[in-house]
């Protein structure tokens, strides 16, 4: 073998670096949401649950350890990630939307399974956010900063606008699917 | 292209490796151990997107390097990747005790 041959491996994961930065600068980390509950014919729909959220990195992908308030404000985000949004319209789109008021409503339980988000206390939130998914982003062998994929951005007055920024996909799990059997391809 | 931060003290191997990323392009800065890869890491000129830290030796400072390089990387809050390469095959668990800590892992034959 050549000398510079055997640098090969070297050089094919050097260029894989360098290419997953350049994908992660445009367009931030690749984020799975899961959804449970899901009823048959539907889709992200009203009474599922936000089971999960993960980070997808070359190591597989990390569960973000996410309290369920935080996790319900990451969905909303992720569907609104293209509009950067300030704390009152965050705390209006979730109140409004049936998804969030009615969340995990398919199945009944003895505790409440929403989480009414309030302006005050989506400053508590996003960094919250942020500490689990430094966490994450370690165990998913990334080490992206958070402040770049939630990021509050400023505007001409007081407000503070918040958007996330990552690729994200949604999978489901139908109701009734017992926990032994979800395909959770690539969640360690 | 890219800039990167190269660590090691083998200074044969050091020259190999520049002579071999040079026509790919990239920019290299060469470091003998952590101290200086993280004062290279501060000088924000650098610009470096990736630390490429030699553990062939599979030493208990080579793993030290890595930890520091790590923090500083975190520190930083920028997006730098850390790839560690060894000469020398320690096994799958030199591997899995890499990838723990965020970096990706080479074995070069």
């Amino acid at each position: 073998m050549s000398t510079s041959s055997r640098f090969v491996p070297l050089l094919r994961a050097i260029d894989v670096v360098v290419a997953e930065q350049r994908e992660l600068a445009a367009a931030g980390p690749h984020l799975t949401i899961w959804h449970r509950f899901q009823q048959q014919g539907t889709r992200c729909a009203a009474g599922e649950e936000v089971w999960a959220v993960s980070l997808d990195g070359p190591v597989g992908g990390v569960p973000i350890r996410l309290s369920l308030a935080v996790r319900i404000l990451t969905d909303y985000l992720a569907r609104h990630r293209h509009v950067p949004q300030s704390a009152s319209q965050i705390e209006a789109g979730i109140r409004s939307d049936p998804f969030y008021f009615r969340h995990g409503s398919n199945v009944r339980t003895s505790a409440r399974q929403t989480r009414s988000i309030s302006r005050s206390m989506l400053k508590v939130y996003v960094p919250r956010f942020r500490v689990a998914f430094r966490a994450a982003s370690g165990d998913a062998g990334l080490l992206v900063n958070p402040d770049s994929v939630l990021i509050s951005e400023p505007t001409d007055g007081n407000e503070i606008l918040y958007r996330l920024k990552a690729r994200v996909d949604w999978r489901h799990i139908p109701l009734g699917c017992s926990d032994s059997s979800i395909p959770l391809v690539g969640l360690r | 292209m890219a800039n990167i931060i190269l660590v090691t003290a083998e200074e044969g191997l050091a020259a190999e490796l520049l002579r071999v990323l040079d026509p790919q392009q990239h920019r290299i800065t060469l470091c003998e151990g952590p101290i200086s890869a993280i004062a290279a890491l501060r000088v924000g000129s650098t610009g470096c997107k990736l630390i490429a830290l030699n553990m062939s030796r599979n030493r208990n400072e080579e793993w030290e390097a890595l930890d520091r390089i790590s923090e500083a990387v975190a520190f930083s809050g920028a997006a730098i990747k850390i790839v560690c390469f060894s000469l020398v095959y320690w096994g799958a668990q030199m591997q899995l005790a890499v990838e723990r800590r965020g970096a990706r892992f080479v074995y070069i034959q």
